[in-house]
């Protein structure tokens, strides 16, 4: 095996699972997540000796590939919905954190994909307005009116016991 | 109070068993380069072999020798490409599925959905005759299966796809495949559908807007409909490139350079969350967009808003100018019903024949 491919392996057993649940918090389906990261990091594989910060690199291209899958219309996503979260009507008996958890989930699920993308960007992954807007190809200020934008959504459907623990929460 | 960022970990917890390894990962890098290494080759055999007037084709695989003479699977004869955006073939209906009508056509081929009770399960893809979509797939192997109807039949089988793929030669040197998760179809019922195809006389593709500007040499090389229709234009030496292919794949290495492929241009209609376009507008917007890893300047987009919540999206890669891309929005016209794409496009734009 090369160095090439034993850096390239070091980097996919490290990365992949926290790269699938981002994929997954961008398009709410474990299985379309899982296609999206192999699709981005088998394009990494391909440019692996170019790409200066390989993290940043897949963390950009699981995104875009994840947001891709939501705006596919295609009968793959229909039919591989196994794994999504339900698209409503949240079983009366859900409590604790199942319950906010559902309640997150369906709340992402109402945002358009690349609103939804930038929350994650931005909370989880703790990207800047700056590095958001590069991973997306956007402009800054759409990331920030984007994010107030999304903010405003969840608090409306979760309610205010939760905080955007993030400086640029604008 | 909890913080955001805890509330999105927890509700990335529980995930299923994951369906891939760095190995799955590893092969299909390994696919993907093995692949634009053999098209990259095969476009300069092409271009040499044209150059000096041999009617040779030349297929290498970057593990294997070069080879020199005409693979059998080939067909000797010249096929040509579609000279007009035709579809082949309309719905049909066989036991429980439904075959819609043709929504895309395209330089290689007609693609229909399947459905059962309402729900998608499956595609139909009719290619043209002389496509041969599996042709440069090295990773892909034919297994013999037992004939559909009397035609020749096999399995295209992908050991990274979940999906199954049934192929048939509907007509001489042209292949039909059934593509299906097995879950929501069965071979046998692959099968079904497959038998019960039959081609009908020619029908124009329709879509519901004009364009009475296509910048010159910009032939066209896809029609679709549904909830967005657009029209696809690439440019003629591109598309002359693709006809060389048995498989009409455009032959340079694209998805790396951003989301246009070289020397193409796009023009959809359709809702504006399905155009990629998550704010409101009132009027025309234009972009450039770069590549984020070589920063290079990758593709142009325009957008204009239209009655209804809907939006026109033009976006092109490389050759063209933001210019053409305006110029195009000013020609456009949208029409209250479908109209023959051959009827609202410029004649200078029609399908490139082979």
């Amino acid at each position: 095996m090369s160095d090439r491919e034993a850096g390239f392996r070091e980097f996919v057993a490290a990365r992949m699972e926290p790269l699938r649940g981002l994929a997954y918090l961008t398009c709410g389906d474990w299985q379309v997540a899982e296609d999206a990261v192999l699709s981005a990091l088998a394009k990494l594989y391909v440019k692996w000796n170019r790409v200066d910060n390989p993290e940043a690199y897949a963390r950009t291209a699981v995104v875009r590939a994840a947001i891709d899958e939501t705006r596919r219309p295609w009968w793959r996503r229909e039919q591989s919905r196994s794994h999504a979260m339900p698209d409503s009507a949240l079983p009366d008996d859900a409590t604790g954190a199942v319950d906010e958890r559902l309640r997150l989930r369906q709340a992402l699920d109402g945002l358009p994909a690349r609103q939804r993308a930038i929350l994650v960007l931005r909370f989880l992954e703790g990207l800047s307005v700056q590095q958001t807007a590069t991973a997306l190809r956007c402009p800054e200020g759409t990331v920030k009116v984007y994010t107030a934008r999304g903010l405003d959504a969840l608090r409306q459907i979760l309610g205010t016991e939760w905080e955007a623990n993030h400086e640029a929460a604008v | 109070m909890k913080p955001l960022s805890d509330m999105l970990r927890e509700a990335e917890t529980d995930p299923p068993p994951p369906r891939y390894g760095v190995d799955d990962v590893v092969a299909l890098g390994r696919r993907r380069m093995r692949r634009r290494n053999s098209v990259w080759a095969l476009a300069a055999v092409v271009a040499v072999t044209a150059a000096i007037g041999v009617p040779q084709i030349v297929t290498r695989r970057a593990d294997a020798p070069p080879v020199v003479t005409p693979s059998p699977q080939l067909d000797p004869s010249p096929v040509g490409g579609p000279s007009a955006a035709e579809f082949m073939f309309t719905g049909y209906t066989t036991g429980a599925f439904q075959v819609l009508p043709p929504e895309r056509w395209s330089l290689e081929s007609e693609t229909a959905y399947i459905h059962r009770n309402g729900k998608a399960v499956g595609v139909l893809e009719v290619y043209h005759p002389g496509v041969q979509p599996d042709r440069n797939r090295g990773d892909l192997k034919r297994r013999p299966t037992d004939p559909v109807g009397a035609a020749t039949a096999f399995f295209i089988d992908d050991s990274n796809d979940r999906e199954i793929q049934l192929a048939w030669e509907y007509a001489d040197g042209a292949l039909a495949t059934v593509l299906a998760d097995p879950r929501s179809m069965s071979p046998a019922e692959m099968r079904q559908v497959a038998e019960a195809f039959g081609s009908t006389s020619p029908r124009p593709a329709t879509i519901g807007f004009g364009l009475s500007y296509v910048p010159a040499g910009y032939h066209l090389i896809q029609v679709s409909t549904g909830e967005t229709s657009t029209v696809r234009f690439q440019v003629d030496d591109e598309v002359r490139a693709r006809l060389q292919d048995p498989d009409y794949e455009d032959p340079r290495p694209t998805a790396e350079q951003g989301h246009a492929p070289r020397g193409v241009v796009n023009v959809g209609i359709g809702p504006r969350e399905r155009q990629g376009v998550e704010a409101d507008i009132t009027k025309t917007v234009c972009e450039i967009h770069k590549d984020t890893v070589t920063g290079a300047e990758s593709f142009h987009t325009c957008v204009k808003p239209l009655p209804g919540g809907l939006v026109v999206r033009v976006f092109g890669g490389d050759y063209i100018k933001q210019q053409e891309l305006r110029k195009i929005l000013q020609g456009l016209t949208v029409y209250g019903t479908e109209k023959p794409v051959s009827d609202v496009l410029p004649a200078t734009a029609r399908p490139l024949p082979k």
